[in-house]
């Protein structure tokens, strides 16, 4: 079953459209980076959410912690509609939902010495007090693999790996249960994400976190995820459990996206079938009417013009968005 | 070897440092490759491993506080690395075409499409204005772009990041290059672009007869396009051969980590290669991926491995393939 | 084959095939020494000479403005009718003026009162310019363009006027100078600081913060302003001569500091009438204040080089 009584969290029908400005004497225009997208993750489940950039999928993690403020649609964290939640209730939500960022050479305050980085969330949440809590920051930097005597240091010091743990080792700080991983290895080298991925499974195993794991490396969100989610232009488009997902894709879109991983094995990608998508995504600011993929997928029909496809299910473990699967 | 007459390139003993503030960065530290007319070499290493400076010195695009050195860098016979700034401008983006990983930041904003097209044509090919912009209009439509005549007048950042690559693509070949280097071509692109500005770099290679390196981390990428693969890493080659001796006879054992590195059909756990890459500021006097290695042992912290040649192509520098040490220790399986 | 490096191929020590233990290899060293940011800009900022002779001329000046005063055999206002009109001489290092005061004393005296004016009006003008511009970029929306427009308002004021007139109430001396200096100065800092916090609070660490719970105030407090403090500085920097030279202007129209207290405006106003008769006195105050502003200028230079990450290599 993809969907399970009582889950950690749950979004429904989430919608984000940011306000572009409009000129003086034109009206205001919408830019729908997330426009209707449902799921759940169960406690100790990763939800893998693929998709091109900009199609929406950075949009819904950030909304799930509240950065963004929804448009409409709910987020509902064990129970509770946090939709609403001023950042003051927020606050101790804070301590359950964390996340990991894409890009290590940002995320990290380059002022501030790595040992600060990791007490920060400590000292925002007033937990561990005094040498516990220096105590608590190396136990912290050993958990991903680096040396106490690091604390002492610069983030720009580091590699782009080295980094990445030091980011994984502040969300980690305050134990959390759920994290949103927001691209976390696609700006590092191929040695190194191994090194990044087999953290975050190992650090599952042992606290059972939840992970929305946020990435565009289709091989990857294979090998993490219980289920994944497919994105295009804002919409979910295909919602399966991993095993469902990658031997029984249905949607165009999710078929010429996996077609187009490139295989590193020269036998295997002379034999790959290739369906070459034509053109590029549309903008968000003028998505086309009815179904989002139509303008590139090659069995479009008239129907697919006028009406949006819902997610309906195909099975007990996979949804698909295609008015031509129903 | 192969034969010395069918090389385009050939790369002897490369060296590149860089004068920075904290000291001078050893980025190539002796590098000896070729690359074969109407052939695609591949070069493939993790940032830092010295790629792309790679291809900057051969271009002679290094800024100004570089220092290159190099026995030589023959190009169709020619030593560029002999050569004035003034006596490259026909080579660079004339014979030797360029496309880079960010297509933003090397168009230049300020001028059309059309504009930039035009530009080498008229400088290296003497075309007229008439005829370049006849020319330009090809370029454009051969490399994908849809109503080109309209494209011509628009400014970069009027176009989607793939329809960018595609201008550069078009920039890049207009003069019908003998070689083209793409560093990352695809690196910032999408998948299902990335495929489509590949299979574009494929069609046109075998149109104009060209020679493609392509520089990339993505080893999925260099599986579907290239003949030959060199591997860096730490500034110098690992591993050098076709690419079904790279994939399928791996010699060294840094290949053979970045292949366990990525993940296989199975939910079995990745093998990471652990630790970081070495600081170039201060390289190791020993194998540059010692420190990294399972097999590591005390003779390669020491001493830089020599290459062993594994047959015609393939060759790699690791203490293990070393028939001395292989006397020694026997065969030593590398997985 | 290979050159011998010492080491006989043919005749391997086995100790040499030994695998490398956990410490050899020491994957996660790092080589290079902790440098902090603020260390690294001073070792930038040494390499430059132009900005260190900067530097220097500005702390013997300073030294000199505190130190002569106090051990001179004469003191600023000391008149003395028997020597007046006087050329440089050994008594009197710069000669003396109109009713035989010292003006090497009154130099030095004039460099306290200069200097300190330039110094405290960057300084006040930097806390209002962070705070205001911190506040203003930080909350962004509708305070911000309140904020904002009130600027533009106190910027499209002639600032000649208000100073006039803030002088003519409150009387010609330092703190009034001061005051209507901070009237407008600190509009640039605001302006550089809104600017700075605009962009890094759209970075990941400022979102990263408020991941972790951190409140609007302590992002912008421990995030935002540390890290804009380098183009802060910088702007500060540039601040000083500007505020030095308009305090000169003011005491050479003869609305700011008045006779006998000595700013370099004052000595400058003074010398006019015998610009032709005995030069020196104009020449010494203003080479005072060229050479402090050529020095805070450099100063200036010099930080900005070694603070704005852009021309980092």
């Amino acid at each position: 079953m993809i969907e399970k009584p009582n889950p950690l969290l749950q979004v429904e029908d989430l919608r984000m459209h940011f306000k572009l400005k409009g000129g003086l004497f034109s009206k205001a225009k919408f830019l729908k980076a997330v426009d209707g997208v449902s799921f759940s993750i169960q406690k100790g489940e990763t939800m893998g959410l693929v998709g091109e950039s900009g199609c929406g999928k950075t949009t819904v993690g950030r909304t799930i912690l509240k950065l963004y403020h929804p448009t409409s649609g709910k987020v509902i964290y064990d129970g509770n509609d946090i939709t609403e939640y001023s950042d003051k209730e927020m606050f101790p939500y804070r301590k359950k939902m964390q996340m990991i960022f894409q890009d290590p050479y940002t995320s990290l305050d380059p002022r501030m010495t790595v040992g600060s980085i990791i007490e920060l969330p400590l000292k925002v949440h007033n937990l561990y007090q005094g040498k516990d809590r220096q105590d608590r920051v190396r136990e912290l930097i050993q958990m991903v693999g680096l040396k106490p005597d690091h604390i002492n240091r610069y983030p720009h010091e580091f590699s782009g790996g080295q980094r990445q743990r030091i980011g994984i080792a502040r969300a980690l700080a305050i134990e959390p249960e759920f994290i949103v991983c927001d691209e976390p290895i696609s700006a590092l080298d191929v040695s190194i994400q191994a090194q990044v991925i087999n953290i975050l499974e190992e650090l599952q195993e042992k606290f059972h976190f939840s992970y929305l794991f946020i990435s565009h490396d289709l091989s990857m969100v294979k090998h993490i995820s219980n289920k994944v989610g497919v994105m295009y232009l804002g919409h979910l488009i295909e919602y399966a459990s991993v095993e469902e997902m990658y031997q029984n894709m249905q949607h165009p879109y999710t078929k010429s996206l996996m077609s187009a991983v490139p295989i590193a094995d020269p036998k295997k990608a002379a034999a790959n079938q290739r369906v070459i998508l034509q053109g590029d995504v549309p903008s968000p600011i003028h998505p086309p009417s009815g179904c989002p993929f139509r303008t590139r997928c090659p069995h479009a029909k008239k129907i697919c013009e006028d009406q949006v496809p819902q997610l309906k299910k195909l099975n007990d473990d996979h949804m698909v968005a295609c008015h031509l699967l129903s | 070897m192969s034969d010395e007459k069918n090389n385009l390139l050939e790369v002897n003993n490369l060296k590149t440092s860089f004068h920075t503030s904290d000291g001078i960065v050893r980025s190539v530290r002796g590098i000896t490759f070729h690359v074969e007319r109407e052939e695609s070499l591949g070069i493939v290493g993790e940032s830092g491993c010295g790629k792309s400076v790679t291809m900057l010195s051969i271009m002679r695009l290094l800024e100004d506080n570089a220092q290159l050195e190099a026995d030589s860098i023959l190009f169709d016979g020619e030593d560029l690395a002999k050569k004035t700034k003034k006596e490259m401008r026909p080579i660079q983006g004339n014979r030797i075409g360029m496309i880079f990983q960010d297509p933003m930041t090397s168009l230049n904003p300020l001028f059309t499409i059309g504009e930039q097209i035009k530009n080498p044509l008229k400088r290296h090919q003497n075309l007229s204005g008439k005829e370049a912009q006849k020319k330009a209009i090809q370029m454009l439509e051969l490399v994908g772009i849809p109503d080109p005549a309209k494209r011509m007048r628009q400014y970069p950042h009027e176009l989607s990041g793939g329809m960018r690559q595609r201008v550069m693509i078009a920039i890049a070949m207009c003069c019908e290059p003998e070689l083209l280097i793409a560093d990352e071509p695809t690196t910032a692109l999408d998948v299902t672009i990335q495929a489509q500005i590949l299979d574009l770099m494929k069609d046109l290679k075998k149109k104009y007869h060209s020679s493609i390196i392509l520089i990339t981390h993505d080893l999925g990428v260099i599986a579907g396009v290239c003949s030959r693969i060199v591997v860096m890493y730490g500034g110098l080659i690992m591993e050098e051969g076709t690419t079904e001796e790279i994939f399928y006879q791996t010699a060294h054992p840094y290949t053979a980590g970045l292949l366990a590195s990525i993940p296989k059909d199975t939910k079995e756990k990745l093998v990471p290669i652990t630790g970081t890459p070495p600081d170039l500021l201060n390289p190791p006097k020993g194998c540059p991926f010692a420190a990294r290695c399972k097999y590591a042992m005390k003779l390669c912290k020491e001493v830089q491995p020599e290459f062993t040649q594994l047959s015609t192509q393939h060759r790699a520098a690791c203490w293990l393939l070393h028939p001395a040490v292989k006397q020694k220790l026997g065969e030593v399986k590398i997985r | 084959m290979m050159e011998e490096k010492g080491i006989d191929l043919e005749n391997l020590s086995d100790e040499l095939l030994q695998p490398l233990s956990q410490e050899e290899r020491n994957t996660e060293e790092i080589s290079r020494e902790s440098v902090s940011y603020w260390k690294n800009c001073w070792r930038r900022f040494r390499k430059d000479k132009l900005a260190m002779t900067g530097l220097i001329i500005l702390i013997i000046m300073t030294l000199l403005a505190i130190f002569v005063p106090i051990f001179s055999p004469y003191t600023y206002d000391q008149t003395d009718f028997l020597a007046m009109l006087q050329w440089p001489s050994a008594k009197h290092w710069f000669g003396t003026d109109k009713m035989g005061r010292d003006i090497f004393v009154r130099t030095m005296y004039g460099a306290r009162i200069s200097l300190s004016i330039g110094f405290a009006a960057a300084a006040i003008n930097m806390v209002i310019g962070v705070l205001y511009g911190g506040i203003s970029g930080y909350l962004g929306g509708k305070v911000d363009l309140v904020m904002m427009r009130i600027v533009d308002i106190l910027t499209g004021v002639p600032s000649l006027l208000y100073i006039i007139l803030i002088m003519m109430f409150l009387g010609s001396n330092v703190q009034s100078i001061l005051i209507a200096m901070c009237m407008t100065y600190w509009i640039t800092t605001a302006r550089m600081v809104r600017s700075q916090i605009f962009t890094l609070r759209g970075q990941d660490f400022a979102l990263a913060g408020k991941v972790i719970g951190e409140t609007k105030w302590q992002i912008l407090i421990r995030h935002l302003i540390p890290n804009s403090m380098g183009s802060i500085i910088v702007t500060v920097t540039f601040l000083i001569p500007s505020a030095i030279f308009q305090e000169a202007f003011l005491s050479f129209l003869g609305i700011g500091i008045q006779v006998p207290m000595a700013s370099w405006g004052t000595l400058a106003n003074d010398a006019i009438e015998y610009l032709f008769t005995y030069p020196y006195q104009m020449l010494f105050p203003a080479a005072a204040i060229s050479i402090t502003i050529f020095a805070l200028n450099f100063i200036g230079d010099g930080l900005r080089d070694a603070l704005d990450p852009r021309l980092k290599k």
